[in-house]
This record gives structure tokens, C-alpha cells and sequence, in this order.
């Protein structure tokens, strides 16, 4: 398996309000130093709690936000700051599926339009045929033909991220990045979705980067999963390894917090202290030692590396 | 879901019948008009309503209701294209600003706030006093001076829109700015300019009395309700109906505008419960 | 049962809107002990909030209760109520805590002074007791330096701050029953597992009945002892925790747990429901649950099956158990 998307130390910094009469505060630290890469074909999990950064290093990858610093590589060349003509065709390879289809869909647009847009954006058919195209797409994701005439508003949420993924695969994206797509629907939904996100992977030899703070769905849609916490890379470890042997301390917390749906197993669990620091103030040294439960003076003194053993990451001075 | 939301506020229903009606009076008035509005008749002169005359005549004899319908065209016609002129340099200034940010965001907003401290109907008359009146020249310089409003109005809901998941989305499919702005982000943000045009028609068509009133509107002998009512002034003690009914059909119009934009925004603010 | 705690017989709730009446809730029927937690469990629009707004009657105008059914709190009926007894009830008998905790505080006052109106308008403490009793609350729901905290406001408070805040109000006054509508929807999961985990402690110190609204089955097994299930505005099934999970009997039950992914089995394909909720303006005739089910017969066209109870204590709403 090749690799299809390499990140390089990518770091962002948002900065930070300032006021009229002040300029309060410390810049956000939204990412921190991430190294990653993603084969093709794979589905790379990215899991982590609200504030970690992954929504950002999602729009980062897609270009729709730029870096602070460090590089992106797509297929070998380098699109970290691509533009115009080049921008527009790795647009056509890396495409976004959002989390709330409330509101990623246009809702003065009907479905057709929104579908047929792409086509329409990069001149890859007329107007009419687009619509044809629209229709088969539409199709696959299992919404029928009449919907092009609807608007979104017509539509149940689940259907509502059935159209949004079909506007992705319109123009055959080789990578999709897929940000909490699923969060927003109830359970039985949740399912249709994953399912159909796994067929048409197999389908179209599609490659994902999946997005949730759900350790659960993760666990289900990937090979590989990236644990996040804080701007920073925690553990990435194939999805089979990391939830029999969590190595970080965070996801051993993690992945204990998940309610177990038996009743029966009284599983140990660890409830971790206190809350999950602000990111314009990020702890020194390790940034979990404020919660870590085996937290000791060298994780506040010194920031640990992410290193490799056995095929797997993690940044932990004292790996479990 | 609009209509619904609209139909249950029956003054609004009212305001909007009454403009169409108005709308309706300006298109047919040749055939509504009783008279020829031009036509001078000094046997005539001054007549109080009656059979004949409905709303008596003139102090040229002319048929004050016909003169009035033909003037509907005018007030109408001027209301519009002023305020139409208003609501384009405002939402593509508006668009602009709120769109792009930064540097070109302070400059429009500056342009603005200038544009803001400047006496609109003074500078009218300074106009129309050095290039001498016209119906254009007020329709451009109502235009001109009437777009801030809706600029910042727009601009307030592109900078909300622009964040929204689904432009976002347009960018990540490789849309263009213009397409984004205009495909994606506009559609959106036009409700509050509807209402704000509707509501702009009303006062420019005060303005146009006020300024037809003070000479330097629409000259005679084309009708148009200020300039009944400047050429009534001089006959008020003998001849009221000069300066009631131009006096009532601008102020009904100007109310009916009133409530149909407030009847709108009513409809379209899904926060409020009605 | 004489240690009934709550008793809720055939509610029917409708929305009067644009669209028609909507009948969120459509007879449904379940009972609390005192000391025990009912989970509420069901997806979005199934009437699982308006069953708990219907209990403490804070619907919102265009809703109403219809006649005939029955709220019994201590032997008392609710529905007869006037509106200052019920106000007496609420805080001080049942309290509730929403899921949202950012709007559900008012950001213009300090979080001492909102606990301590929920305190005084229940209570006849002076101001100096309330206040100890305030810090006394924050201590129990797990607030690092009370006596700091009191003077801070909503949103110098994270999210899990704010619920914990939330549920010391809600315990302020004591209450006999908790009404926790998706309590932890709103939080990480690092932080819903603090917030269930104190939930419990609470419950266990302070012998409170607890109705427990949630989408999230894993919170349900963990947390309750009872569950209902919801499906467009009926119970489907209720069961002790035990059974249900053991051995579901309603078909959207199975349907529920079998959408799930398993932490164990990967590679199993999901198990899903076709199609999505009714709209609730435009029911079939039959059981509900009629057009997504796997179990269906001919039958379940026109028939609208009752809750019967199939086992012991183990009640399901389905053809498939009917008696007879």
C-alpha cells in the first residue's frame, strides 16, 4: 500500500481576539507538531474530545484552512500552499463530508444542484448531463431520482448526509475526510450510514480519514486510528492493537469511559480528574499530566516524543 | 410556510393589498383616469367634488383624480427605481465587505459611516439647485445616498454565512469566490433587504413629495401627488380638496409599505411566534 | 405497589401546530420506586422529553395534556393540580436537568446566587445558611474550591462545570425524583463518565428516584435499573436492565442493539433499520413500527398491538407476544 497523504509537523495557531482596548490573552494552540501518514485504501480513524484539534487538522488536509507551519504531501507533491488551477484539482481528490448536514447543504439549493455542482465547477459536463450524473450518484447513496427537484429542507437528517456524501463522491475523490459525519444522527441512522460509507469504499477503492470523538464507531470503521488530546498526537496504533493494548495512558482512559452495552460486565473504570485544560494555556511537559492518573515529575518537566515501537506511536514517557 | 406565517397577520394582508392595488392603478391608469390629467379646462376651474369631477378640479380646471392616478406612476416609479439602485450598490458592497473582511471590509464600512454623516436631503437640494430639478437626478441621488443601510445589513449576514458548514462545503468542491458569493452565500442573505426595500420605498417616496412640494421635483406639468399639493397650497382656504386627497394617498401608501415590510419580516423571522 | 413512588397511566400529549396535531406521546403507562432509576430510551421525536415536560407540566403553549390520563406523584394526581401547588412540587419535589448546560443557566447571575434562589425559594434558610449551603452542594456535586466557584459565572465554567452546577440545583431542594434529560449528551465522553459516575453517588447518599432520558443505550445499561423503550410516542418494551439487554423481545429493540457497533466483533456488518421514523401528523393504522420492522407479519397491518406483559416484569408492545 502506497501512501497517499503525508502530514509533516503541522502546527496551528490561531491568534489570538484581540479587543479594542486590550489584546487579551495567549494564542490558541490548535494543533501542535502533527506527523502522520495515510495509505491507500485504508480508513484512518482520528479520535479525541472536543478541543483537540481534529476538526482543524481535518480543514487543514482538505486546504481549507492553511497551517501555521509544516507540510502537506498529496500522492508525493507538495499542496500546502498550492492555489488557483493546482488547488482546484487536488480539490477534486480530497473531499469533505461534514458533521451536521443541516448545515452543509445549501438550503436555497435543490438537491440537484447541490449534486451536480461539482460537475458543473470543474467543467466536467453541461449543465443537463449533470444532472443525469446527479441522479446516478444519488442513487447509489440509495436517495431516489425525484429528490433532484427537492430542496434539503424536504429531507430527514439521515437523508440529508446520504446527499452530502454523494456531492463528495461526485467527482471521484481518491481521499474522503469525513468530520463526525454520523454524530448528528440517532442510532439506528448511525448504522445505515456506516454501512453505506463501508460499501462504497470497497466500491470505489476509496480512502478514508474518519473523524469522531465516538471510540466505538471508530473502532468499528478503521484500520488504524490516531488518538489526539490537545493539539497533539497521543498514540496511533492499528485499530485492533490500540483497543486490546491501549500504550497512552489517555486512551486506557479513554476507551475505559466507554459504556459498555451488558449490563452484566462490571468493567474497572477510570475516571479521570479534573477537565481538559484550556488551549491557550496548554501544561507543560506532557500535556495530559494534568489528568494522567501515573502522572510523575519527569511527564511535568519534560515533553515526551512521539516514538515508534512495533509498529506503533505514542507519546508517553512511561508507555503502559 | 411563509404564506401561512403571513396570511394570519391581517393588517400586513391589508398593507400588501393596497400596494398591489396601487401598482395596479399605475399600470392602468389611462384606462381608470376619467379625464386626460393635462388637459386645461377654464370653464372648470376650482370645482368642489362632485359628479363630474369625483375629487373636483384644479385651478386650471384639470380633473384632480385623473391627475392623481397618473401621479400614482410617478411617486410609484421614482419609490422604486431610487430605492432598486439603493439595494444593488448596497448588497454588492454589503457582499464585498462581509465576503472578503480585512482591509477592504474597514474601507467600505469607513465609506459608510462618511456617507452616514452626510444630510441626505440637503444635499438633494444642493444638487437639484446647481444642475437644476429632474426626475433622474433625484432617482440617483436617492440611490446614491440610501445604500448604507442595506450595505451593513448584508455585510452582518455574510459574516454569519460565510462560516456556515455548506459554504464550506463549496469551497472544499472547488467553487470560485463569485460563485460562493453569489450561488451560495446571497441567496441566503437576502431576507432582511427584502423587507429593508419595501420599507425604502416608502421613504423615498416621502422624500419625492417633499422635495415636488418644495419645487425641485417633478415639475409641472407632469403630475405627481408633492407637486398637487405645492400647486393646492395657494388655494387651501378655498379649495381643501387641492391638499386633502394628494395629502391621504401619500400617507396611505407610505402606510401600506410600513406594514407590508413589517408584515413580512414578521413572517420570516421564524423566531417569533404568531 | 405500595412503595410507588411516581405513577404515569395512558398519557396522551399532542402539539397543536401549522402542520395539524401532533401527537408526541400517545398513551403510555409506567411506574417509578422510590430510590430507582427508569431509563427513558429512544430516538430523536419518539416523545421521551415531552413524557418528561409532561410530567412536570412545563409544555410549551401549543401543547396539551388531553384528558383521561393520569399523573400520580406520592398518591397525588398532578393533573388536577393548581398552578401554585404544582409550583410547589417542582424544584422542591421533582427537579430537572437538561441537557443543554450553557443556556440552561442565566449568564447575568453568579452560580452562588442561582443555587441559592433554588435554595430559598423552597427552603427558609437565612442568607448566610444558604450560602453554606451552597458551598455544602458544589462540595457534593464535585466542584473543586467551592467557596471560589460560588462567585463565578456560567461561562467562566466548562461544560461538565456547568452540568455539575445544574445538578446541584437540581438536588438543592432534596427532591424525591431526578428528571435528567440526556444529561451528558452535551459532554466528552471523559467527562459524561464523571458525570454518570456521580449521578450514581448521588443517588445512592441521597435515595432519590431518578428518570434517566437517553439516546445512548451504553448509558442506559451502565446507569438504571428499569427501561423503557420509546418508539414514536408509545413504549415498546419495558424491562429491568437485565432482561432487556439479555434478551430484547420487541423487534426495534433488537434493531437498536443491533446497530451498535460491538467493541469485540468488527467485522460484522451492522445491523440496521430500513427507512426512519414516522411523521407523526400522518400515522398508519397498525402497529407503528409496521414499515421498518424485520418480524412483520400480515397481521401487524391492522392490528396496533398492547404492551403485554410476555415474562415476569418483562412487557413488550408486539404481535408477536400477543395473548390469545
Amino acid at each position: 500500500m502506497g501512501e497517499l497523504l503525508k502530514v509533516q509537523n503541522i502546527t496551528k495557531y490561531f491568534p489570538a481576539k484581540t479587543g479594542f482596548f486590550e489584546s487579551s490573552g495567549a494564542p490558541i494552540h490548535a494543533l501542535n507538531d502533527i506527523s502522520f501518514a495515510i495509505a491507500q485504501g485504508e480508513t484512518l480513524g482520528l479520535v479525541g474530545e472536543s478541543g483537540c484539534g481534529k476538526s482543524t487538522l481535518a480543514k487543514v488536509i482538505a486546504r481549507l484552512i492553511l497551517p501555521t507551519s509544516g507540510k502537506i504531501f498529496f500522492e508525493g507533491d507538495d499542496i500546502t500552499s498550492v492555489n488557483g488551477a493546482r488547488l482546484k484539482k487536488i480539490r477534486r481528490n480530497i473531499q469533505f463530508v461534514f458533521q451536521d448536514p443541516h448545515a452543509s447543504l445549501n438550503p436555497h439549493m435543490t438537491i440537484g444542484s447541490t449534486v451536480s455542482e461539482p460537475f458543473v465547477i470543474h467543467g466536467l459536463s453541461g449543465a443537463k448531463k449533470a444532472l443525469l450524473e446527479a441522479e446516478n450518484i444519488l442513487d447509489l447513496v440509495g436517495i431516489s431520482k425525484e429528490a433532484v427537484k427537492r430542496y434539503p429542507h424536504e429531507f430527514s437528517t439521515g437523508q440529508r448526509q446520504r446527499i452530502a456524501i454523494a456531492r463528495a463522491l461526485a467527482l471521484t475523490p481518491k481521499l474522503i475526510i469525513a468530520d463526525e459525519p454520523i454524530a448528528s444522527l440517532d442510532v439506528s441512522i448511525q448504522a445505515q450510514i456506516l454501512n453505506l460509507l463501508k460499501e462504497l469504499k470497497e466500491k470505489f477503492n476509496l480512502t478514508y480519514l474518519f473523524i469522531s470523538h465516538d471510540l466505538r464507531i471508530i473502532e468499528y470503521i478503521s484500520d488504524r486510528v490516531i488518538v489526539m488530546y490537545l493539539g497533539k498526537i497521543m498514540e496511533i496504533a492499528s485499530s485492533r492493537d490500540l483497543y486490546k493494548h491501549p500504550i497512552h495512558p489517555y486512551t486506557e482512559a479513554l476507551l475505559s469511559a466507554i459504556p459498555v452495552i451488558n449490563p452484566q460486565s462490571k468493567k474497572k473504570r477510570i475516571i479521570l480528574k479534573g477537565e481538559i485544560p484550556a488551549t491557550t494555556k496548554l501544561p507543560s511537559g506532557c500535556v495530559f499530566h494534568t489528568r494522567c492518573i501515573y502522572v510523575k515529575q519527569r511527564c511535568i518537566d519534560e515533553i515526551p516524543k512521539l516514538t515508534k515501537h512495533d509498529n506503533r506511536f505514542f507519546a508517553c514517557h512511561f508507555p503502559l | 410556510m411563509f404564506w401561512k406565517r403571513f396570511k394570519k397577520n391581517k393588517l400586513a394582508v391589508i398593507g400588501g393589498i393596497l400596494v398591489f392595488g396601487l401598482f395596479a392603478v399605475a399600470i392602468f391608469a389611462p384606462l381608470l383616469a376619467p379625464y386626460d390629467p393635462d388637459i386645461i379646462n377654464m370653464e372648470q376651474v376650482l370645482q368642489s367634488p362632485g359628479a363630474a369631477h369625483i375629487l373636483g378640479t384644479d385651478d386650471l380646471g384639470r380633473d384632480v383624480l385623473s391627475r392623481m392616478i397618473y401621479g400614482t406612476r410617478i411617486s410609484l416609479s421614482i419609490g422604486f427605481i431610487a430605492i432598486a439602485i439603493a439595494t444593488i450598490i448596497g448588497v454588492i458592497l454589503g457582499s464585498i465587505s462581509g465576503y472578503y473582511g480585512r482591509l477592504i471590509d474597514s474601507l467600505i464600512m469607513r465609506l459608510v459611516d462618511i456617507m452616514l454623516s452626510v444630510p441626505t436631503f440637503f444635499l438633494l437640494l444642493t444638487v437639484l439647485a446647481i444642475v437644476g430639478p429632474s426626475i433622474w437626478i433625484v432617482m440617483f441621488v436617492i440611490g446614491l445616498t440610501g445604500w448604507m443601510s442595506i450595505a451593513r445589513l448584508v455585510r452582518a449576514e455574510f459574516l454569519t454565512l460565510k462560516e456556515r458548514e455548506f459554504v464550506q462545503a463549496a469551497r472544499s468542491i472547488g467553487a470560485s469566490d463569485a460563485r460562493i458569493i453569489f450561488r451560495h452565500i446571497l441567496p441566503n442573505a437576502l431576507t432582511p433587504v427584502y423587507v429593508s426595500f419595501i420599507l425604502g420605498v416608502a421613504g423615498a417616496i416621502l422624500m419625492e413629495s417633499g422635495l415636488s412640494f418644495l419645487g425641485f421635483g417633478v415639475q409641472p406639468p407632469t403630475p405627481s401627488w408633492g407637486n398637487i399639493l405645492t400647486a393646492g397650497r395657494e388655494y387651501m382656504e378655498v379649495a381643501w380638496w387641492l391638499i386633502l386627497f394628494p395629502g391621504i394617498a401619500i400617507f396611505i401608501t407610505c402606510l401600506s409599505y410600513y406594514i407590508l415590510g413589517e408584515g413580512i419580516r414578521q413572517a420570516l423571522d421564524p423566531k417569533l411566534k404568531i | 405497589m405500595n412503595n410507588c413512588l411516581l405513577e404515569v397511566k395512558n398519557l396522551h400529549t399532542s402539539f397543536f401546530t401549522d402542520a395539524g396535531e401532533v401527537k408526541a406521546v400517545r398513551g403510555i403507562s409506567f411506574s417509578l420506586e422510590q430510590g430507582k432509576t427508569l431509563g427513558l430510551v429512544g430516538e430523536s421525536g419518539c416523545g421521551k422529553t415531552v413524557t418528561a415536560l409532561s410530567i412536570m407540566q412545563l409544555l410549551p403553549n401549543q401543547a396539551k395534556i388531553t384528558p383521561g390520563g393520569s399523573i400520580l406523584y406520592k398518591g397525588k394526581e398532578l393533573l388536577r393540580l393548581s398552578q401554585e401547588e404544582l409550583r410547589k412540587i417542582r424544584g422542591r419535589e421533582i427537579s430537572m436537568v437538561f441537557q443543554e448546560p450553557m443556556t440552561a443557566l442565566n449568564p447575568v447571575f453568579t452560580i452562588g446566587e442561582q443555587i441559592r434562589e433554588a435554595i430559598e425559594l423552597h427552603g427558609n434558610l437565612n442568607k448566610k445558611e444558604a450560602t453554606n449551603e451552597v458551598i455544602k452542594l458544589l462540595k457534593d456535586v464535585g466542584i473543586p474550591e467551592p467557596n471560589k466557584r460560588i462567585k463565578d459565572y456560567p461561562h467562566q465554567l466548562s461544560g461538565g462545570m456547568r452540568q455539575r452546577v445544574l445538578i446541584a440545583m437540581a438536588l438543592a431542594s432534596f427532591p424525591s425524583l431526578l428528571i435528567a434529560d440526556e444529561p451528558t449528551t452535551a459532554l466528552d465522553v471523559t467527562v459524561q463518565a464523571q458525570i454518570l459516575e456521580l449521578i450514581g453517588a448521588l443517588q445512592g447518599l441521597k435515595k432519590i428516584a431518578i428518570i434517566l432520558i437517553t439516546h445512548d443505550l451504553g448509558v442506559v445499561a451502565e446507569r438504571v435499573d428499569f427501561v423503557a423503550v420509546m418508539y414514536a410516542g408509545v413504549i415498546v418494551e419495558y424491562a429491568s436492565t437485565q432482561n432487556l439487554f439479555n434478551e430484547p423481545l420487541h423487534p426495534y429493540t433488537k434493531a437498536l442493539l443491533g446497530s451498535i457497533p460491538k467493541l469485540e466483533d468488527k467485522d460484522a456488518k451492522l445491523n440496521t433499520l430500513k427507512g426512519s421514523v414516522p411523521v407523526l401528523t400522518e400515522l398508519p393504522a397498525g402497529c407503528i413500527f409496521y414499515e421498518r420492522c424485520k418480524e412483520k407479519s400480515a397481521r401487524c397491518k391492522d392490528i396496533t398491538p398492547e404492551l403485554v406483559e410476555v415474562k415476569e416484569g418483562h412487557w413488550a408492545a408486539c404481535c408477536l407476544y400477543e395473548k390469545g
